[in-house]
């Protein structure tokens, strides 16, 4: 079964595992930068760190958490039925492994929008002024999180701020001021403060950390379930038993070490300020 | 390493620890420890990881080489915080 640049098969599997783990290295340390801007700013920003914090959905981090680890244990089990010939078991535990990354991703997109209807989301059009003067467009109040997931299912979440900027500006520029919704960033008179530089100090740099951990990390999740398709394909083909099983167990390393990015992602943006008791 | 018909139930057995790790978190994360918040979820956090790679991820049970290449990419990662906070603590940061 080896290849011809291989001894035995062992060999070879030996091999592979090994260069596995080299990329899962410098996976460690791609992420790792992103941990260490994190560590920084967040002795630079502290208060502002935890203020932002206190916005994401706390509840919402859990479940996925959970979610999560779930999908570990399902992806480990698949690992094992690949090491036993097992493969009908390895199939359904591959889509369920698939079904838990995929919800993982369908809560994240809820989190998400929330942020852009809350112009939590960096650039242009960010306000964060928990102190001051509300955001233009965004509700002072918190909309619980079941109403939130409710909304989002039955698709009722308004347009985002800032992505039709070129409509607004268009034929109802009239209704605009009533309309109070949908806010545009503003014009930016000269020698005036737009929302956005009036915004709490640093708080657009942990939101910015937000989207970059939290998106690398749902990146990986979206490659990962792309590399399942690939497995599942091959595994209904009868391709993996105990002889052969080092793309499952490779994918398997790749998808546990996701899991362990979470793992530290959960506390570090979801759970640093909620000691401190009450949103902003 | 063949067999494996009895790992399943150290699956589970880790499975159960994250599931406990994670609520501790979550439980420990609001109440008020002072400086030890942080501290201690990140103490339960790397627990979790452990537990994943030494079971989940079959480093218990591998070879020499994967150890190796397991603490050596630990030990850069903790070059890059190590250096960046001996950097970060001794300039003068306006």
């Amino acid at each position: 079964m080896h290849k011809h640049h291989f001894d035995t098969f062992d060999q070879q599997k030996d091999a592979s595992s090994f260069g596995m783990w080299v990329f899962l290295v410098q996976e460690i340390m791609f992420f790792g930068g992103l941990f260490v801007a994190y560590l920084v700013y967040r002795h630079q920003y502290y208060m502002a760190f935890g203020t932002s914090s206190a916005t994401l959905r706390v509840d919402l981090g859990l479940f996925n958490t959970i979610v999560l680890i779930g999908s570990s244990l399902t992806m480990a089990i698949a690992v094992n039925a690949a090491q036993r010939s097992l493969q009908k078991r390895l199939i359904a535990f591959l889509l369920a492994t698939m079904a838990l990354g995929a919800t993982f991703l369908g809560v994240k997109v809820i989190e998400y929008t929330e942020k852009f209807e809350k112009r939590e989301v960096p650039g242009a059009n960010f306000c964060f002024n928990p102190q001051g003067a509300p955001c233009k467009g965004v509700s002072h109040e918190e909309e619980k999180t079941p109403d939130l997931i409710q909304r989002y299912l039955n698709g009722r979440f308004g347009k985002l701020p800032g992505l039709d900027k070129a409509a607004e500006h268009g034929a109802e520029a009239t209704t605009h001021a009533e309309a109070g919704e949908a806010a545009a960033p503003e014009p930016g008179v000269p020698g005036e403060a737009t929302e956005r530089q009036r915004s709490m100090p640093g708080s657009e740099v942990y939101f910015s950390l937000y989207f970059a951990m939290t998106g690398m990390h749902a990146l990986h999740m979206i490659v990962g379930i792309g590399l399942m398709v690939w497995l599942l394909y091959w595994a209904t083909k009868g391709l993996y038993s105990a002889e052969y099983y080092t793309p499952i167990e490779n994918f398997g390393l790749y998808w546990h070490f996701v899991d362990i990015v979470w793992i530290f992602l959960f506390p570090l943006l979801y759970l640093i300020n909620r000691h401190i008791g009450g949103h902003h | 390493m063949s067999a494996h018909a009895g790992a399943i139930k150290g699956y589970f057995a880790v499975f159960a620890v994250l599931m406990v790790g994670t609520m501790l978190t979550y439980y420990a994360a609001f109440q008020d420890l002072g400086i030890w918040n942080t501290p201690i979820a990140l103490f339960i956090a790397v627990t979790k990881a452990v537990c994943v790679v030494l079971i989940f991820m079959h480093v218990k049970d591998s070879n020499r080489l994967t150890k190796v290449t397991v603490v050596a990419g630990l030990f850069w990662l903790m070059i890059l915080f190590f250096l960046t906070m001996v950097d970060f603590a001794s300039r003068p940061w306006s």
